[in-house]
């Protein structure tokens, strides 16, 4: 097991730990689950069990979270379909407003997309990342960036669209 | 800017602009706990320095042949406080391959040749002691936080829906939905144990399932197979005195085999006996399951978790189900058992046939399966084997008798399948997809021993209401495209087919989607009578000869209105 001094997982901390929660908040909807997600992306991270090149560590945590957060998603939503949550568990009341439930129907609509198109859309337009930067994230090619955010983007457009037509 | 990227959203803005504004404004809600740094830095020591506390896999088969002679008390206090566990291994071999959790693993190599040090490292008397602790961890269902957690994932590892899950002590009491999809009786009683997580931190797992009406007593839990071949006894009951008796992988509730038996009908109890047929080394669960009678959505059962060594499989197969798409063109062949932290080897596409397995116990790392395979030219490689089937033949005969029972089951869902009534009654129409699915979606109704995966959606009135012959498969069977399951790799396969356009005339080829079940077994099926007076309706199904024998993987609708 790599042990992990206080001043490195300090760094480590303070350059990702934010952001990754939030990150993971685009899959799970309350805080601590988020931060369960990253945490365990952290601890899997300095287990040693894969060596990560120095520099990479950004990439790598960003991937783990996702694919944690996704993982988690899946999880609560098998749980739903045979155990649904009683009724006043939804989280309107900390998003309330006209811009939260925009904000709420938009997120389920970006949620509902096949995994990697909702994956390269939030690391486009959450964190702003480069292609470059999201096809090394998501271990893809360059060009599949590309047609996944043109697709994603397509997708969640008709999707909202459906969504305001039955409205 | 992208033609899609000037469409409107709901806001009236470019769609990028509002999914970036509402990504932004439900992150800024989410912010870290004040002691977030503490809690981190303690899971992190606990990793580093608590040792592993694992059960030797004696104690466990000690502790299971304890059980069934005195019962669950004798069994839980034997195993409490003192099981388990460890991450699940990223791979283990009997002679190379990659090294266990605790060293760091082999450099990554862009070798292709087919000597195995190249991809990694031999163990140490230490390392191969490691192996053979981490394997009894997988002797377990899936270990999670709490106890609900654990008994939910485990009744998804072995694809059983439930209405709920009452946990009392270690023990959890599922419940089924009744025939009318409301909550109906108990089950089964799983046992849970206490466990270590991943991280360290305790957790539970089930170490087994029991239930009168369908009891397993041989093999016991934790029982070690040395062949291929798993004979399972016990006694139970059934409808007609059916009882089902199926073998999941522990990694990822891959069914390895299933097969019928014969015990007591409507409420007598009597022995069954059958056989079940599994390959290479792995760790599964035997799940009995009565075969109807007792009113409810899912019948009693019992499981018990075991291992097999069949030794080397001589099977062969070919890869299959790759997206057209796919930007990789083909199954990576890669040097270690995970995609973010290993080397392509090379690029096996779509129909490379003569893969074989080589003996190690597969790999289960974020989700995927891998398996260690060598190819016909000699390269050795780990690929995820969600994209390899058999290359077994399927003999005609099977085929026919697939399609048959493929209507029949249609026919238990409130239909006839050629006249598909649901198609106008938007009734619910179920139809069963591939095997490896990871997750159930219907609690309402029940499995035919060849789906391992079963959607349950309502065919829209408006697709065949208008005088067209222009749909989508999606729109024909109201596939959802942006499900939940869409996540999942087949989903992903899936719904790729059904973007495809179905516009074919009756008796037509439609080339788009057959490309894309290249390689597999065709059964069609053309109804004998008229659909509806003037509709035509014919349906193939795709067969392929998987993991799990011969499998519906696919269905296509063709329909002409004249």
């Amino acid at each position: 097991m790599t042990q992990v001094n206080d001043v490195e997982l300090s760094v480590l901390y303070e350059a990702h730990y934010r952001g990754l929660v939030k990150l993971a908040s685009m899959y799970v909807d309350d805080v601590e689950t988020a931060e369960e997600v990253t945490q365990d992306a952290f601890v899997k991270m300095l287990s040693g069990r894969y060596r990560i090149e120095p520099g990479r560590e950004a990439p790598y945590l960003r991937s783990a979270v996702l694919n944690g957060a996704r993982s988690m998603l899946r999880k609560r939503r098998v749980r739903r379909l045979h155990d649904p949550e009683p009724p006043g568990t939804a989280p309107s009341a900390e998003v309330g407003g006209i811009q939260g439930a925009e904000t709420q129907r938009m997120l389920v609509a970006m949620r509902s997309l096949p995994e990697k198109q909702a994956a390269v859309l939030i690391l486009r337009y959450y964190l702003d990342l480069s292609e470059a930067e999201i096809a090394d994230t998501l271990g893809i090619a360059r060009g599949s960036v590309k047609s996944h955010a043109h697709r994603g983007l397509a997708k969640l457009s008709n999707l909202l669209e459906e969504e305001r037509t039955n409205d | 800017m992208t033609d899609e990227q000037m469409d409107q959203g709901p806001g009236g803005r470019p769609i990028d602009e509002e999914l970036a504004s509402a990504l932004t404004e439900h992150a800024s809600r989410f912010e870290p706990q004040p002691n977030s740094y503490m809690r981190l830095q303690r899971s992190i020591e606990d990793t580093q320095q608590a040792p592993p506390r694992r059960l030797p896999g004696r104690y466990l088969s000690a502790a299971a042949v304890l059980f069934v002679a005195v019962g669950a008390a004798a069994y839980v206090a034997t195993n409490a406080g003192g099981q388990e566990i460890q991450t699940l291994p990223p791979a283990q071999s009997s002679t190379t391959e990659v090294a266990p959790s605790t060293t760091e693993p082999p450099a990554p190599s862009a070798s292709s040749n087919n000597d195995a040090t190249a991809t990694g490292v031999a163990p140490t008397t230490t390392e191969a002691s490691e192996t053979n602790e981490v394997a009894d961890s997988l002797i377990a269902g899936p270990r999670r936080m709490t106890k609900q957690q654990a008994a939910e994932d485990f009744m998804a590892l072995i694809r059983l829906p439930f209405a709920r899950i009452e946990v009392d002590g270690d023990l959890a009491t599922v419940f089924s939905f009744d025939p009318d999809g409301e909550p109906g009786g108990a089950v089964s009683e799983l046992l849970l144990v206490e466990t270590q997580l991943s991280n360290g931190q305790p957790g539970f797992a089930v170490a087994r399932a029991t239930s009168a009406a369908a009891a397993i007593s041989s093999p016991l839990p934790g029982q070690k197979i040395e062949s291929g071949t798993v004979i399972v006894t016990g006694s139970g009951q059934g409808f007609e005195a059916n009882v089902g008796v199926r073998i999941f992988s522990s990694f990822d509730g891959l069914l390895f085999d299933s097969n019928g038996a014969i015990a007591g009908n409507f409420g007598d109890v009597a022995p069954f006996e059958t056989e079940l047929t599994v390959t290479g080394r792995e760790y599964g669960w035997i799940v009995a399951q009565s075969g109807g009678g007792a009113d409810g959505v899912t019948e009693p059962f019992s499981a018990v978790p075991i291992e097999w060594d069949a030794g080397l499989d001589s099977t062969t197969y070919t890869v299959s189900h790759i997206p057209p798409d796919d930007p990789d063109g083909g199954l990576n062949l890669r040097n270690l058992p995970t995609v973010d932290e290993s080397t392509v080897l090379d690029t096996l596409p779509a129909g490379t046939t003569g893969l074989r397995r080589r003996g190690d116990v597969p790999a289960f790392v974020d989700g995927q399966v891998f398996w260690a395979v060598s190819t016909a030219d000699g390269k050795d490689g780990w690929v995820n084997r969600r994209f390899l089937v058999r290359e077994d033949e399927v003999a005609p005969e099977v085929l026919e008798s697939m399609a048959s029972g493929f209507l029949n089951e249609f026919a238990t869902f409130g239909g006839q399948f050629a006249e598909f009534q649901p198609w106008t009654t938007s009734k619910p129409v179920v139809i069963g997809w591939p095997v490896d699915m990871m997750s159930l979606d219907s609690a309402t109704v029940r499995s035919a021993d060849f789906w391992s995966q079963e959607q349950n959606w309502t065919v829209p009135e408006e697709a065949f209401s208008t005088p067209t012959v222009s749909a989508t498969f999606a729109d024909l069977l109201g596939f959802p495209l942006s499900s939940d399951e869409a996540n999942t790799i087949g989903y992903s396969f899936i719904s790729e087919a059904a973007s495809i356009p179905v516009s074919s005339p009756y008796g037509s080829v439609q080339p788009a989607l057959e490309s894309q079940l290249t390689g597999l077994a065709r059964v069609h099926v053309v109804p004998t009578s008229d659909f509806l007076g003037n509709d035509y309706p014919a349906f193939t199904l795709y067969v392929e000869s998987g993991p799990n024998g011969p499998a519906i993987v696919g269905v296509t609708v063709d329909f002409w209105i004249p």
